[in-house]
């Protein structure tokens, strides 16, 4: 069985941080330097890739670590494999 | 993505593309026009005649027959249909592929090649050029062989009096090689569009 998209692996936890920092995506796009457009791209799972330096002014404007906005779901096959 | 800039060279191409699109439409409604409801349609067309050995000097000898071009008088009211179907066809396959590579020139002149419209459009200009100039060809063929009918023998049958056979057109083996390298501009193409797809979605 192959395994899924890398694309439709990655969460993007974009919403909760925001509400946990009660900033809007508006404040959070003019804090990085993004506009409000390609925040949501990113915001809906739309992206498919994220540069570097977009997601270390992502984690200072948000006071987080990567692994805070980004989690990756485990591969279908490994999941039924130890299932 | 931003669009670039409109090269000069990209202008030309859209323009020039126009410019024989319009030709070409225009062509094709004069003849049809004038078909209708001009007088009768002069007929001409080639065909393959054998030479006369007795005209040679003693020693040579002809490898082929002779093209030669032909003129009807008076011709036939089926006789011009078979003539404008021959010079209509082909010209219907010119501007179905202008009028494609219009298109790829308008998205290059406006800065934005690589979208999936484009993919298309080569796509049906590599068909129009291996499928659609085969079916020409044959056609052509076969509305020459129609016109020579009442003039001469069937080419299938065997020759053992001269005839008029129809002109032995080249195989357009040029034409069927643009049609691949259509194709491969269409991946090449689709390929782009992916790249451009990627790149959209990089935050």
């Amino acid at each position: 069985m192959p395994p899924e998209p890398s694309d439709d692996r990655i969460g993007v936890h974009l919403d909760r941080l925001l509400e946990r920092r009660g900033m809007t995506l508006t404040e959070l796009a003019d804090r990085v330097g993004l506009t409000v457009v390609n925040l949501s791209i990113l915001k809906n799972g739309r992206a498919r890739a994220i540069r570097f330096s977009t997601l270390a002014a992502l984690c200072d404007a948000l006071d987080c670590q990567p692994g805070e906005l980004l989690t990756c779901k485990p591969a279908a096959d490994s999941r039924n494999r130890a299932g | 993505m931003e669009p670039l800039s409109p090269s000069y060279a990209a202008t030309v191409a859209h323009r020039l593309t126009t410019f024989l699109l319009v030709a070409a439409i225009g062509v094709g409604v004069f003849m049809t026009a004038d078909a209708v409801i001009g007088g009768p349609r002069h007929v001409a067309f080639d065909a393959s005649a054998p030479l006369d050995f007795k005209l040679l000097p003693r020693g040579l000898y002809p490898t082929s027959e002779q093209r030669t071009g032909m003129v009807v008088e008076d011709p036939t009211a089926r006789e011009q249909r078979l003539a404008l179907a021959a010079d209509l066809v082909p010209l219907l396959l010119l501007v179905a592929v202008l009028w494609l590579l219009r298109g790829v020139a308008r998205s290059v002149r406006d800065g934005d090649p690589f979208v999936r419209e484009n993919v298309r459009r080569l796509r049906a200009i590599g068909v129009l050029l291996i499928v659609g100039v085969l079916a020409v060809h044959y056609v052509g063929e076969a509305l020459q062989s129609a016109l020579l009918d009442p003039y001469g023998r069937s080419p299938f049958e065997p020759v053992s009096v001269p005839g008029l056979l129809p002109a032995d057109d080249e195989f357009p083996e040029v034409q069927l090689l643009c049609g691949l390298g259509a194709f491969v501009l269409a991946q090449v193409f689709a390929h782009g569009v992916q790249l451009r797809e990627d790149v959209e979605a990089t935050i």
